[in-house]
């Protein structure tokens, strides 16, 4: 897509560099806060996190994924990174905190309302085991033992809900743009 | 076979989730040689990515400093000069909020001198230019016989958009005149009156005053009047929409919804997708203060919002905007129109959205 943000960075037009802060800044923001709570990790990690978005801008691929997804995707991994290299604590109250009820907020940005509704709904297919250890390996970047002590759970359980509810999703999400793996092995 | 498949969707889903440990990355590394449709594969990490967006609570902007930290970055992984950040289009997000001694001077660390002082001179000359060609333009103007279009650039208006305080509000500066004989300059009253308009007021938005918020922020939108051109009789958009609907074979049309149950909204979409080209029709949408805010239309390509321009309304009446896409659009899904800020947003919200049309 011609006016795709990520397209202008890759094809060198410097005014959208501007334009990806403005629309997606308080994304990543937002991201590193929730899994740094340290307020200069988040800072660090922010930008980090875009001088990887601009650098591998020319990998996105709107056929593939969202430029919401795509810089989500980097954030996430650039987090994970800096998470598992501190010794954090997780950063909620109880396990009741641990939830992936949609949330009622009506501000936020129409991009990531839409890629959320998409993901919550096949997030809600899942067991509540499943989505519990999801939740904490995703969103909050725990271990998988670090979620067995939290849950109690033995560490071969919480690995499995967790691949298990991570393959069910991408198919759910795959097959919503229509491209799952089915898809792609009946036309090859 | 199927197992190893299973074998490598759970390493792929472990990567993502946990990590894998050295043994764990061989076994896949081996594994993507018996199916390496999966050598690149990055659905996993999309899939979580996805999912990490639940419940984000986006209560902050990204803080001044650290948009000072992160254009001092962009300065130094692109070489981004001040002049193309002067025409980024921050004005409407928290960088506005910066104090523009803090931009100086990360300009100032991050930019050659020589650099700006060779766009300083480049923008003096420039704006010498512009003034030298806007006196000539003056002085021919009123010297000569002035074409229509110039002498009263609101001919291009409706009577009863001329009418609307909100369209007459419209800021001169952002308007692009149309040579005399482009198809808003010849409407008559009459060509307007098909059987609907006959039993409401109805305002015509044209291309003038239907605006991308990009052309809206754009100086060069500003343009000399052509000399005028015997005018050729064109169709207007009333008459624009009834052709496209009758021979666009692909074309759509569907209804407008209220996003808030208690207020109605009247009207439809057109849009041929083949044609790239379309029209809404709307009735009964409040009238806005256009010096503080606009309506703006959306059509989502798939899931991607795409502008398609900003209006006014008058008091009354009924408006057809043709639909001017700021890309190609692929998959049209749905249609919507927010209410936003005078000059339109890279970006809206939800709340904003006050009328959608689904396809």
């Amino acid at each position: 897509m011609p006016n795709s943000i990520l397209y202008r960075i890759a094809s060198g037009d410097k005014t959208a560099v501007q334009d990806c802060l403005k629309t997606y800044g308080g994304l990543v923001w937002a991201l590193a806060k929730r899994m740094l709570p340290n307020q200069n990790d988040a800072e660090d990690a922010v930008q980090d996190i875009f001088i990887d978005v601009w650098k591998n801008a020319e990998r996105f691929d709107e056929e593939r994924s969202s430029e919401t997804t795509f810089i989500a995707m980097l954030a996430r991994r650039r987090l994970i990174d800096r998470l598992r290299k501190s010794n954090r604590q997780p950063n909620f109250d109880s396990l009741e905190d641990v939830t992936f009820e949609p949330s009622k907020r009506t501000d936020l940005d129409i991009h990531i309302s839409i890629e959320a509704k998409e993901a919550a709904e096949a997030v809600r297919d899942l067991r509540p085991e499943q989505q519990q250890v999801l939740f904490l390996s995703i969103c909050q970047g725990l271990t998988h033992q670090e979620i067995a002590d939290l849950t109690k759970m033995p560490i071969g359980t919480v690995k499995t809900h967790a691949r298990r509810g991570l393959i069910e999703i991408r198919e759910a999400l795959l097959k919503s743009s229509g491209a799952s793996d089915e898809i792609k092995e009946v036309s090859a | 076979m199927e197992k190893d498949k299973e074998r490598m969707l759970e390493l792929l889903a472990d990567r993502t989730l946990f990590g894998l440990t050295e043994a764990e990355a061989a076994e896949l590394e081996n594994l993507k040689k018996i199916f390496p449709e999966f050598e690149n594969d990055d659905s996993f990490e999309m899939a979580a990515a996805q999912i990490n967006l639940i419940n984000l609570e986006m209560d902050d902007s990204l803080p001044p400093h650290l948009q000072t930290k992160l254009a001092a970055q962009a300065e130094k992984v692109f070489g981004i000069t001040p002049e193309a950040r002067e025409f980024s289009s921050f004005e409407n997000n928290q960088a506005a909020e910066l104090p523009q001694d803090v931009f100086a001077r990360s300009i100032d660390e991050f930019a050659p001198k020589s650099s700006i002082w060779n766009w300083k001179w480049l923008g003096l000359a420039a704006a010498a230019t512009a003034c030298i060609a806007l006196a000539i333009s003056l002085w021919l103007a009123s010297s000569q016989p002035k074409p229509e279009i110039a002498d009263e650039p609101k001919v291009v208006q409706t009577p009863e958009s001329v009418k609307s305080p909100e369209l007459a509000q419209i800021p001169e500066s952002v308007k692009t005149p149309e040579p005399v004989g482009s198809p808003e300059s010849v409407k008559t009253p009459e060509v307007e009156k098909t059987p609907e308009s006959a039993q409401i007021p109805k305002t015509v938005i044209t291309p003038e005053n239907f605006k991308t918020p990009e052309s809206a922020k754009n100086p060069d939108s500003v343009k000399i009047p052509a000399p005028a051109k015997t005018p050729t009789p064109e169709l207007s958009a009333v008459q624009r929409r009834e052709q496209l609907l009758a021979s666009a074979p692909d074309v759509v049309q569907t209804n407008w919804t209220a996003v808030k149950g208690d207020k109605r909204v009247l009207g439809d979409v057109v849009w041929s997708n083949a044609q790239q080209k379309g029209y809404i029709r709307l009735r009964d949408l409040p009238a806005l203060d256009a010096s503080r805010e606009t309506y703006q239309l959306w059509i989502f390509d798939d899931k991607t919002p795409v502008s398609g321009g900003i209006f006014n309304v008058g008091k009354t009446g009924e408006v057809i905007i043709p639909i001017n896409a700021q890309s190609k659009i692929k998959n049209p899904k749905q249609f919507a129109v927010s209410k936003e800020k005078a000059g339109g947003v890279v970006v809206t919200k939800p709340d904003r959205i006050v009328a959608v049309a689904k396809i």
